[in-house]
């Protein structure tokens, strides 16, 4: 079992560059950004969910089902409850919910489970080699892409760590479940203490296992990864810059927001 | 300073120069807290040679390891003194980045150099580091792979191997790399006897490819393969030589916390001058010295196998094959599981287990061991088949209301330790048990004094050395008072004496009512300790019984990657049983002496 989020497989999304699929996740990210409708904002993670089906990433939409769903129903529920303006149309003290905020609310979950979507399908099809191997085409130093990538790497380790030691936690609390969030977080606090000694030991002896092969080194390294950009880049990208493109035009057309 | 081009040593013969490769005199090494991890130590290390370097937990060895790369003090600072030249020149015109590719390391914990997504990527780190050309990369990856037997594991996740697929992953990733000098930190912790036969086979070829290898190991199989023993005793050297001669002197690798070899400890114990090679040289030995024909009824316990059974070599008596000896406390009945992804990690499990047994569950890596010991505590429910613990379904109990019956420790104890002090680590589990502020001070007390940790009580958990870690870990689910304590591979690494001292506590824990079941891959734990094996394969259960017929059937111990002891096998040819070689050597001395 891994925690890793990359599936090798052999779909034309997989095989597409790196620095495209950065490029079109970017001008998704910025088309999704632009918009607070519903209305406009549905078929961008209709678009995102066709994309993981055809590139073999709805495992991993499943695996992360609770991620997928727990944060945007959470912004729904803030965003309705808290935003500004609107007619009430139902009001319990200093609460008042009004159909501009449930609207709002509702663009804002699907905003945000269309940024999770995109880094779901984007971590599934795209190696953390080959993202380092993007970052330093866009311009960073190797040193810096690598390390931005280091994240992608250590969070498995993190979450397999996590998931022994609430295992153990679990078995030593006796069944006995806390009630309500304060106490349910006062129990996962003591958690973070291990986790975390485990992850930074971990980072460390990683970090020193990157210099003994030669990662401090001057010099020219090889790019071992064959990457070339194929018939299907022009593709991802045209079709991600035409969602912002459209983004764009309904914006422009006076439409996309929510008004207040 | 930079590293030569990457030499093509690996496919070539050993170098025939003589100059050592690693040359340290008067080496000390002090940390920032003041401890002083080495203390004058002398090594010399050339191509073509290795050196097993052995002691306790403490002794220095990993830090002489870290000294010997340059990763002490160039990436952790510490006081070094001495003398230390690499290739000739001195150490310190070297940085830990110019000797990659010179210089290769294989961690205690090598999944942590194990960063890339597939092996092949795994392997072509390094080379890509040094700027090697891709074809060559792909070359040395494919060559590499084929040496550590893992051909056609190119584009498989690391993270899906087994312990020892890993553990050859990690050293063909320094092997590609083609290093003149290769160190190793305990590199068959935590691996089936058929993976660390695999390590040391490596290591082998290693050496005879010309590297020069410096190896720090607990397992004494080491002095077989190496040609010179280095024993440090809290951070000097205690005996030094060539390998089979070091490893003789028994007394003093005892007194360093080194467990001997077992046929070592024979040899000394009936003064034998010489080295006895293997289990059939030492029965010509022993035959040749008129003890091949021992009297049983003499030297064995009542009712043990006489020669003519030819068979046990573990203490007879053993009551049953395959049941408990008491009513069950847990009881598994046609157990599958399969995992998520489709793998099929139990099938057509069934066994019982009753009070007081002390259960040894035996199997390669990925047999489904800890799999097994998982439904026992209910963190996994079966597929299909059914567990009971105290006569409970866990499909229906909860594991909460389990663990009050199933003590779980796991392989790593630093995944159940998160409290501040040793005492609320101990007492984290029985405050949920409503108990009296009294009665949990006591049992608290209690369970610090029988793990011989009363006088850490305030001390961090995450102070300990691991030894005392692992006593922790045992010492807080103790508190819940389990019938059942399940240990996952509990003596991993931890240094011999660690080692004794913990299994002696579960033994008297055992004797004292308590079933416990043991996960391990020390043949000679379950030989000392242990009186029922359940021998995992592939998933289903290939023996279950008393240790000594376990023992008895060295084929299909081969077939699931087990071994028999030393002086098992040996006490088995002279039917003598014994369940360690301090048994048989206590045997074979009354007979000698005769009546």
């Amino acid at each position: 079992m891994t925690s890793s989020l990359y599936l090798d497989r052999a779909t034309p999304l997989h095989r597409v560059h790196p620095v495209t699929k950065l490029a079109a996740a970017a001008a998704l990210f910025a088309a999704v950004f632009s918009l607070e409708d519903p209305a406009s904002l549905w078929p961008y993670p209709v678009l995102l969910l066709a994309t993981a089906a055809l590139a073999g990433a709805l495992p991993n939409v499943w695996r992360l089902r609770a991620l997928l769903a727990a944060i945007p129903l959470g912004a729904l529920l803030l965003w309705t409850l808290f935003f500004a303006g609107g007619e009430a149309v139902v009001a319990v003290g200093r609460l008042r919910v009004s159909s501009a905020g449930a609207v709002f609310g509702l663009g804002m979950a699907l905003k945000l489970f269309t940024f999770l979507l995109l880094n779901v399908v984007l971590l599934s099809t795209t190696r953390v080699e080959e993202l380092t191997f993007a970052f330093t085409r866009l311009g960073l130093p190797y040193r810096v892409g690598f390390a931005l990538t280091l994240a992608f790497r250590l969070v498995p380790v993190f979450v397999d760590s996590a998931g022994k030691v609430l295992q153990a936690q679990r078995l030593r609390t006796l069944g006995d479940e806390p009630r309500g969030i304060v106490a349910r977080v006062r129990r996962t606090a003591p958690v973070i203490v291990p986790v975390f000694m485990g992850g930074l030991r971990r980072a460390d002896r990683m970090a020193i296992a990157l210099e003994l092969r030669g990662f401090g080194r001057p010099g020219k390294r090889t790019g071992i990864l064959e990457l070339r950009v194929g018939a299907w880049d022009p593709v991802v990208l045209g079709l991600a810059f035409a969602a912002l493109a459209a983004a764009v035009a309904v914006r422009a057309a006076g439409g996309g927001l929510v008004g207040r | 300073m930079g590293g030569p081009p990457v030499a093509e040593r690996a496919t070539s013969g050993p170098p025939t120069g003589d100059e050592p490769l690693i040359e340290v005199a008067g080496l000390s090494c002090r940390y920032s807290d003041g401890t002083l991890a080495l203390a004058g130590v002398d090594l010399e290390v050339r191509a073509g040679e290795i050196v097993a370097v052995m002691g306790a937990s403490g002794a220095g060895k990993s830090t002489l390891l870290q000294c010997l790369s340059r990763v002490i003090p160039t990436l952790e600072p510490a006081d070094v003194a001495g003398t230390q030249r690499l290739f000739g020149e001195p150490a310190d015109s070297f940085t830990v980045a110019d000797l990659a590719g010179r210089i290769g390391v294989v961690f205690q914990d090598f999944e942590s150099q194990l960063f890339s997504t597939n092996v092949a990527l795994e392997i072509g780190f390094g080379l890509d580091q040094l700027g090697v050309p891709a074809r060559e990369i792909r070359r040395r990856a494919a060559e590499a792979l084929e040496r550590v037997g893992l051909a056609g594991f190119a584009r498989r996740d690391p993270a899906t191997l087994s312990g020892g697929e890993k553990q050859r992953l990690a050293m063909a990733a320094i092997w590609a790399l083609a290093p003149e000098v290769i160190l190793l930190d305990e590199p068959t912790t935590d691996i089936d006897p058929l993976g660390k036969r695999a390590v040391f086979d490596l290591l082998r070829a290693f050496r005879d490819a010309g590297a020069a290898i410096v190896v720090v190991e607990h397992e004494p199989e080491a002095a077989e393969i190496a040609d010179r023993l280095l024993v440090l005793e809290r951070g000097r050297v205690r005996a030094a030589g060539p390998a089979h001669e070091v490893a003789r002197r028994v007394d003093v690798l005892a007194a360093c916390g080194v467990r001997p070899r077992e046929l070592d400890v024979v040899a000394a114990g009936l003064g034998i001058e010489r080295r006895l090679v293997d289990v059939d040289d030492a029965e010509d030995e022993l035959r040749r010295r008129g003890l091949a024909s021992p009297r049983p009824d003499r030297t064995a316990p009542a009712g043990a196998p006489t020669r003519s059974t030819a068979s046990s070599p573990v203490r007879a008596g053993a009551s049953s094959v395959g049941a408990p000896r008491s009513p069950a406390l847990a009881d598994v009945q046609d157990l599958r599981h399969v995992y998520p992804d489709g793998t099929v990690a139990l099938d057509r499990v069934s066994l019982a287990i009753g009070a007081g047994e002390f259960v040894a569950l035996v199997g390669h890596n990925g047999s489904g061991k800890t799999t097994l010991a998982q439904h026992l505590t209910g963190l996994l429910l079966p597929t299909a088949g059914a567990v009971r613990v105290a006569g409970r379904d866990t499909a229906s109990a909860g594991a909460g209301w389990i663990a009050r019956h199933v003590g779980f420790v796991f392989q790593d104890p630093d995944h159940q330790l998160f409290s501040a002090t040793v005492e609320d680590e101990v007492a984290f589990g029985p405050r949920h048990l409503a108990l009296a502020p009294e009665a949990l001070a006591e049992r608290v007390a209690r369970c610090l004094e029988r793990t011989g940790l009363a006088d850490k009580r305030d001390a961090d958990p995450f102070l300990l050395s691991k030894g005392e870690r692992q006593r922790l870990a045992v010492a807080s689910v103790l508190a819940l008072e389990p019938s059942i304590l399940l240990l996952d591979e509990p003596t991993t690494g931890l240094d011999d004496r660690e080692q004794r001292s913990l299994m002696d506590l579960l033994r008297d824990l055992q004797r004292s009512g308590t079933a416990v079941v043991a996960i391990t891959h020390a043949p000679w734990l379950v030989a000392a300790y242990a009186e029922r094996a359940v021998l995992l394969a592939h998933g289903r259960i290939a023996f279950d019984g008393p240790v000594a017929d376990l023992f008895a059937a060295p084929d299909r111990l081969a077939r699931a990657a087990f071994d028999v002891p030393a002086s098992a096998a040996l006490g088995m040819r002279l039917g003598i049983p014994a369940r360690s070689p301090d048994e048989l050597v206590r045997a074979l001395r009354a007979y000698q002496d005769g009546p």
